[in-house]
């Protein structure tokens, strides 16, 4: 499998007045070419900072960027901001944000929204960007005469398939997903993924897809990373995790998911996300883990490898 | 009578005023039967734009009804002004959707739980009252919470903040709308076994409200599907979820991913479209346009009534019979 | 009923406020201002600043003095007022038992160190005798003798303008003439009786040394009584100086501190909450009361405010507290109340509102206790803001000479100025310090509100 994109040891932090956040300590990850990588934990575990890390859209009280991002074999991390800019952002990866589908313009058409990363990156004049907009709305599964609509005139589906479009205009290779369906009803939602797979496959896109549902990235993860309190705490494939996940948040997690198609009884995970400010001491999962060993209290466990493109960070199993 | 509420031909039209034009009205709820037994749960399935937040918050009265009845525990409460409501405004309550915003940031969680008891004038024992609650939803220690403030928690404390100011007036009819879509899945069940918990513990009539059919098996007795403003389909939960017999509510259950990575292989059967707008609805059957086994004459032009099925199946639609599994 | 304990948004301001080089800069200059004014109260009691309009009162100052720290940045030194009286005059008196005459000698005698000559001289001659006939001599330090005054003068207080009176000027002229010093003659007097005769007539110097006043009074009575006191006024004084009335400026730039703020403050507070309630009030019950109040508020914002206020002024003789409620008045409804009232359509549509009408509140009760405190930062940092508008405004409608006459505030000294021609004399001092002061109370509020704009400008908020 083709590495497109790696990152190793990235590492985000900032400050705020009761300290520092460490929102991304220490993560290490493969997306490979064509394949989609889901990036999966609760609210505030750091994986939308992992994705804006990757895109260096930083917040301004930044403590620590460190790390390496290797785009096909170069290091994009080590770029100046105006490279990036030109290169890198929404021409090799793009992003769709959260909630992305409410920040569109509301007094300029859609049309025009869509072409503005053609005139600015592509540098393409007006005309022949504003064609290429009502091609590529086409190709998320919108008529071309949406164009001339303004966003209080679509649904949530529709808006939502239009930053999608705004995201594959300059053809990326990689699209970074934060939170694509949350605000939608699940028939839209699963038009969408419908949708996202088309374009996975007709386009070779690689995704990196970060959510909290489980259940919903299944529609298109090869891949799963799971990340808790800022690290990451296993990562394989799809079957693997679904089928045989290891870390016991992970099966917490896969155990909490309502499902109509079973009968089990479900299981939650008692108490709360960790303070990152001040993470308890050594397994961040320990005063949740039903687990827990005396160990876990006091070192923390390496992200390590026991087969094969399987991590886990966890004191159950040895390498 | 064992029927808390009955709501009858509820219909509310939001008028749309147009310059030297006839008005024109969203019909958000647009004739919607039902009732909800004392100690039951009853949800309230579909997507947004299908009405069932405005029917939620009807029943409350915090939105005027434009025709037909509702009625509470006996009394036709539809016409009575807010004034003469305060009664009903103790007996029934509402939790939102949002933990962000349907809290006062101004208020600790002490004060935002005792709020309700000020208002209504009760004037014993406020502090216990307020650490009982705290109780029912498993905030605890109490102390730790009492002096905070809603920014200081996370999303799922404070919905059991916003269960537990729901409950502080000892209610008997509850609306909770969509309580736990912003919450994060693996905290969903959580909340939802702890109003099913509240429920038994103080035999409280709940109408659930919720886009997400997969989670209603969780805390219901009873369900019903809206599309566009009316019942579908309303039945016994377990009955609905496994043999639906409208072509909407199939579409729902089918819609809904389950952990599976083959799932990534295929394409997922769903139907396509969007719900419609309630101001310009389809002629015939609402569902019509959507519906993969719409016969494209009688589904278009004749509405389908809500019809009696076994076991108090209800479902609207000419061709339900064609998915009863024998 | 208990109220809502807002301590984090009031937490906001004050870390904002003390977060910030600006803010910290702002406050420092407020709190000297502040502490000036406390001054006021304690350094210079009320019973003198009452005397502002008593020219009675100022007698013993100088006119037109520059303040005393001015000898610090000069090469010379400026004279400062010299007062002698009592103990420094030698009295001895007898009587003429023959001739039924009593003779009453006064002998003033003071030191003169400074490079410069005073502004004005004056004799003050207390008579306790019908009438009596007085020889007043001048005496310098180097024995040059000028006959002052021969006259008779009545019972009771007598002022001799020695600067001004044109008939000492002939008697000084006369001495001069008989002396043979006439070149002196085109000076002033209180330069000719200082002046040393060596130096010349473009550049004098005064003679430094111990000087004579001879005073010789005689009368009738043996019961009757002289008592003198030389007023020998310098050209500075005080911290301030003096204007024209003789008035220490220091006691009116001193008192015009407790007036600016508290004229500022409380238009401030009076419009910005008057202007939040209103705007808010209107949001929140909607319908006719809110098409009333959005009408009134923009007729109100086309008024022209000044024109009115100066309009008002003039018909009026006004004091300054009448000001303050004509401006309030003028200001009830105004921009805020259309910035409060989007705050108040924006909140409206939070859950927790809908949350308490479901449990039963009042409308008026979500109003007072909801929405109100969620717009306190706002009205807050609006007050700070408009402080110094209503301070320069006070000033200007004073300096127009549209204010309160009586008292004396920083545009009321800046307004004589003006008209006692300050401008074409040169009397910096006069203007200066009362607009320093204005300008670093307009200073110190612009920084508070600097530093307050993150507070009241949510995007410029660090989540």
């Amino acid at each position: 499998m083709e590495s497109l994109l790696e990152v190793k040891d990235l590492r985000l932090y900032y400050r705020t007045v009761r300290g520092t956040v460490k929102a991304v300590d220490s993560v290490s990850f493969h997306v490979y070419k064509g394949e989609t990588l889901a990036l999966v934990g609760e609210s505030g575990c750091g994986k939308t900072s992992t994705a804006t890390a990757i895109m260096r859209i930083l917040p301004r009280n930044v403590d620590t960027y460190a790390g390496e991002i290797i785009l096909n074999g170069t290091n994009i991390m080590r770029m100046d901001n105006e490279r990036f800019r030109k290169e890198i952002s929404w021409k090799k990866i793009s992003m769709v944000f959260q909630g992305a589908m409410n920040a569109l313009n509301p007094v300029i058409k859609i049309g025009f929204q869509v072409a503005e990363p053609l005139i600015m990156h592509a540098k393409m004049d007006k005309d022949k960007a504003l064609s290429k907009a009502r091609e590529l709305l086409e190709s998320v599964g919108l008529p071309s005469f949406i164009a001339d609509r303004y966003p209080h005139e679509l649904s949530g589906g529709m808006k939502q398939r239009v930053v999608i479009a705004m995201a594959l205009a300059l053809n990326p290779s990689v699209v970074i997903l934060d939170e694509p369906t949350s605000a939608l009803d699940v028939i839209t939602q699963a038009n969408i993924m419908n949708l996202l797979k088309k374009l996975k496959k007709e386009e070779s896109l690689s995704y990196i897809l970060i959510t909290h549902d489980l259940a919903l990235s299944s529609e298109l993860a090869d891949r799963i990373a799971v990340m808790y309190g800022g690290k990451l705490v296993e990562y394989g494939t799809a079957e693997q995790i679904y089928l045989n996940a290891k870390h016991p948040y992970s099966q917490k997690l896969l155990s909490s998911i309502p499902t109509l198609r079973t009968d089990k009884k479900l299981e939650f995970i008692p108490g709360s996300p960790p303070d990152l400010v001040s993470p308890p001491s050594g397994c961040r999962f320990h005063p949740r883990c039903p687990y827990v060993m005396p160990i876990c209290k006091e070192k923390e466990p390496i992200f390590q490898r026991i087969e094969e493109d399987r991590y886990v960070a966890c004191f159950l199993y040895k390498e | 009578m064992s029927n808390l509420i009955k709501v009858q031909d509820l219909k509310v039209w939001f008028p749309i005023k147009r310059f030297l034009k006839k008005p024109i009205f969203v019909k958000a709820v647009n004739g919607v039967n039902f009732h909800l037994r004392k100690g039951e749960t009853l949800s309230i399935v579909g997507e947004s734009g299908s009405g069932k937040t405005t029917l939620g918050k009807t029943c409350l009265k915090l939105i005027e009804p434009t025709s037909g009845r509702i009625i509470y525990d006996g009394r036709d409460i539809t016409h009575v002004p807010n004034k003469e409501l305060t009664w009903y405004r103790r007996e029934s309550q509402i939790i939102y959707q949002d933990p962000f915003s349907s809290l006062n940031p101004l208020f600790t969680i002490y004060r935002i739980l005792e709020e309700p008891l000020i208002i209504n004038d009760v004037k014993n024992e406020r502090e216990e009252q307020v650490y009982k609650v705290l109780q029912d939803v498993k905030l605890t220690p109490v102390e730790e919470f009492i002096n905070k403030y809603p920014h200081m928690l996370s999303g799922g404390q404070r919905q059991r903040v916003a269960i537990a100011r729901a409950l502080i007036l000892r209610p008997r009819f509850i609306v909770a709308d969509e309580p736990v879509s912003m919450l994060d899945v693996s905290v969903r069940v959580e909340i939802l076994y702890l109003l099913k918990e509240l429920q038994y513990k103080y035999n409280i009539s709940f109408l659930y409200i919720t886009h997400d059919i997969a989670t209603v098996k969780y805390f219901s007795d009873r369900i019903a599907v809206m599309y566009a403003g009316k019942i579908v389909e309303m039945g016994d939960i377990k009955d609905v979820v496994t043999e639906p017999l409208h072509p909407y509510t199939k579409a729902l259950i089918e819609a809904i991913p389950d952990p599976d990575p083959k799932n990534r292989f295929t394409e997922r059967k769903v139907i396509p479209g969007e719900p419609p707008s309630p101001i310009n609805l389809p002629s015939g059957c609402s569902f019509h346009p959507r519906c993969p086994y719409s016969d494209g004459q009688r589904c278009i032009k004749e509405e389908p009534l809500l019809r009696d099925f076994n076991d108090g199946r209800k479902v609207a639609c000419h061709y339900a019979e064609q998915f009863i599994k024998k | 009923m208990k109220m809502p304990k807002i301590p984090r948004e009031l937490q906001e301001i004050a870390d904002a406020i003390l977060h910030s080089k600006a803010g910290i800069f702002g406050l420092t200059i407020l709190v000297i201002i502040i502490i000036l004014s406390t001054l006021a109260l304690i350094y210079v009691p009320f019973n003198i600043a009452k005397e502002w309009n008593n020219p009675l009162f100022w007698q013993r100052n100088p006119r037109l003095a520059l303040p005393s720290w001015v000898n610090m940045l000069l090469g010379r030194k400026l004279p400062e007022t010299i007062i002698v009286a009592n103990e420094s005059i030698r009295k001895y008196s007898y009587y003429l038992e023959t001739a039924g005459l009593k003779c009453n000698m006064l002998e003033a005698k003071f030191p003169y160190d400074y490079q410069d000559f005073p502004s004005e001289l004056r004799l003050v001659l207390y008579v306790n005798a019908e009438k009596i006939l007085t020889d007043i001599k001048w005496i310098q330090p180097n024995g040059i003798e000028i006959t002052l005054w021969k006259g008779f003068l009545q019972g009771g207080l007598n002022s001799i303008y020695i600067s001004s009176q044109s008939d000492i000027y002939d008697n000084i002229v006369n001495s001069l003439k008989r002396l043979n010093l006439t070149s002196y003659i085109p000076m002033r007097p209180e330069i000719i009786l200082f002046m040393d005769n060596n130096s010349s007539n473009n550049n004098p110097t005064p003679v430094n040394g111990i000087y004579t006043l001879k005073i010789a009074a005689t009368s009738l009575n043996r019961m009757d009584d002289v008592d003198a006191a030389l007023i020998i006024y310098g050209r500075v004084f005080g911290l301030a100086g003096t204007d024209d009335k003789r008035r220490d400026l220091f006691v009116g730039l001193v008192w015009g501190a407790p007036i600016a703020l508290s004229f500022g403050l409380i238009a401030a507070l009076a419009t910005s909450f008057l202007q939040t309630f209103i705007g808010s009030l209107s949001a929140w019950y909607g319908g006719l009361v809110d098409e009333v109040i959005q009408r009134i508020t923009d007729v109100y914002m086309i008024l022209p405010f000044l024109p009115i206020l100066i309009t008002i002024s003039i018909v009026y003789r006004i004091d300054i507290w009448m000001l303050l409620l004509v401006v309030v008045g003028l200001s009830i409804f105004g921009g805020s109340t259309k910035t409060a009232r989007s705050m108040t359509l924006q909140i409206m549509t939070e859950q927790y509102i809908e949350a308490a009408i479901s449990y039963g509140a009042s409308r008026k009760r979500i109003l007072l206790l909801y929405i109100l405190p969620r717009l306190l930062p706002y009205t807050l940092a609006n007050i700070v803001l408009s402080v110094p508008s209503y301070v320069f405004l006070e000033a200007a409608l004073s300096v127009l000479g549209l204010g309160d006459p009586m008292m004396p505030t920083w545009g009321k000294i800046i307004s004589d100025a003006y008209s006692g021609g300050a401008v074409e004399h040169g009397l910096w001092w006069w203007i200066l310090l009362p607009s320093a002061l204005i300008i670093l109370t307009a200073i110190s509020f612009a920084f508070i509100g600097l530093a307050l704009d993150k507070v009241v400008n949510p995007r410029l908020r660090e989540r």
